[in-house]
């Protein structure tokens, strides 16, 4: 039994890390020939002692969607899946292919991206530790790198290849504010800040401090504000921010929490007064007020709305704490998440 | 019911330590502190701890030992196997695990202030 790692093997841990992360984010495979891919998963089914599929290779997991019903509707009509060829069929991303998804198949558990978390694992030990014995660990591997994603049927198995183009932010989250997140050959796109998405028609209408205030004032969803408030942050700084919302900070407070995180709360308003807008006491005709806050595990900047008679940003945000939490407790966090 | 000055949060939840249990609580089955059925996701406390429920939807943990405070999916949750009763970290979907440490807290959510209705509305997840 192995109960110490050499120090070549300790040394051999990263490299094997890095190697295994390159396939995926240097694109490794996202243009590999399609043979390789159709062999891989031909393979797949053998090993589960399943008829040989008829393996269908397209550039992302929407156009499988669309193959997929293509092949339900041939399927269907009494049609023979294992003479279907992707060429034969238009799988562009088009507002009338999408309609086209009346049904949505479920993508398989296994033999994509996410294997690679325990492969690699196995892969180490197989290769540094010698301890694997399994004949088929290779053709797994083989396999999980040439597919991202795929819809795995009796007869037919369609298969996503990987991403062309993948960004993340420091946390490894899918994350860009000027352009996709993510986007296949085919030119299907998603766009993430963050780690969270966005629809394509939100982010898109964003050119301008202006032109967002527009979405933002259309959104009541808090998690879509702050998306767009990290973009115009982003894209334009607090002053872009200040001018989407017409707002100026009125109070800007740095907080110690007791683990030594540093947080800094900014009280911001609207410069102008709104009719249909009130205040915790009653009064119409009241600006509208926000706290901003940044979430120190995803760095998303939130705006709260908060009353706009606050003018201290720490009474504010205590004031947004739950009720029967007493204003003499401290704003101070012991972690903060 | 005084309240202790060690206070912790994890997205909009937020946990506050108390010096006793309330009165007026209703001891309830263990259950995620907040979900959302639109993503899917949940924060919870994971370990050995009895949770109680107030009349206005605040919550009171008795935590006996150190618990963790997942955020993360109902998908992940069920393919991890773990259940509640275990002070195991799961993986995340935004927001990074706590470490609750025994005592008695207070928990809710964090609220913003609604301009349209004048009165303050829940965070929703």
């Amino acid at each position: 039994m192995i109960e110490k790692l050499t120090p070549e093997q300790e040394a051999a841990i990263q490299p094997h890390v890095d190697m295994w992360l390159s396939k995926v984010f240097d694109y490794k495979f996202t243009h590999c020939p399609e043979e390789e891919i159709v062999k891989a998963n031909k393979r797949i089914y053998e090993i589960s002692e399943l008829a040989e599929p008829n393996v269908l290779v397209c550039d992302s997991p929407i156009a499988c969607q669309i193959m997929a019903n293509i092949c339900k509707e041939i399927y269907e009509n009494g049609g023979d899946l294992s003479k279907v060829k992707v060429s034969d069929h238009d799988l562009s991303i088009t507002p009338e292919n999408l309609k086209g998804i009346k049904e949505s198949f479920s993508f398989s558990s296994y033999i994509n991206y996410s294997d690679f978390g325990w492969l690699s694992h196995y892969d180490y030990f197989d290769k540094h530790l010698g301890i694997v014995d399994n004949e088929y660990l290779a053709d797994v591997i083989f396999a999980s790198e040439r597919t991202f994603m795929s819809i795995q049927l009796e007869e037919v198995c369609i298969v996503s290849r990987y991403p062309e183009f993948i960004s993340r932010n420091e946390n490894d989250d899918l994350h860009n504010t000027s352009q996709e997140a993510i986007r296949f050959r085919d030119g299907y796109k998603q766009y993430y800040v963050n780690g969270r998405f966005i629809e394509a028609e939100t982010f898109e209408k964003i050119t301008s401090p202006q032109s967002a205030r527009e979405v933002f004032e259309d959104s009541d969803n808090a998690d879509v504000q702050a998306i767009i408030s990290t973009i115009v942050l982003d894209r334009w700084g607090n002053e872009g921010l200040l001018q989407m919302l017409d707002a100026e900070v009125v109070d800007e407070q740095t907080i110690v929490h007791a683990n030594g995180y540093q947080e800094t709360q900014r009280l911001i308003k609207s410069k102008k007064s709104y009719e249909w807008a009130s205040d915790s006491q009653g009064n119409d005709n009241v600006k509208l007020a926000w706290n901003e806050m940044t979430c120190p595990s995803t760095g998303t900047t939130y705006l709260i709305s908060t009353c706009p008679t606050f003018d201290n940003v720490i009474d504010s945000a205590k004031w947004l704490r739950p009720d029967g939490v007493p204003t003499n407790v401290d704003y101070v966090w012991q972690s903060a998440n | 019911m005084k309240f202790l000055n060690k206070n912790f949060h994890q997205g909009d939840v937020q946990l506050f330590a108390v010096d006793r249990l309330p009165e007026g609580i209703q001891k309830v089955e263990k259950q995620f502190i907040a979900a959302s059925e639109r993503s899917g996701s949940f924060h919870a406390l994971f370990g050995n701890y009895d949770m109680y429920s107030n009349e206005d939807g605040t919550m009171v943990l008795d935590v006996k030992e150190d618990c963790v405070l997942n955020h993360s999916l109902e998908t992940e949750l069920r393919r991890s196997g773990v259940d509640m009763n275990h002070a195991k970290v799961i993986e995340k979907k935004d927001h990074r695990h706590t470490i609750v440490p025994k005592g008695i807290y207070f928990v809710g959510i964090q609220q913003r202030f609604d301009p349209l209705a004048g009165f303050r509305k829940k965070v929703e997840d």
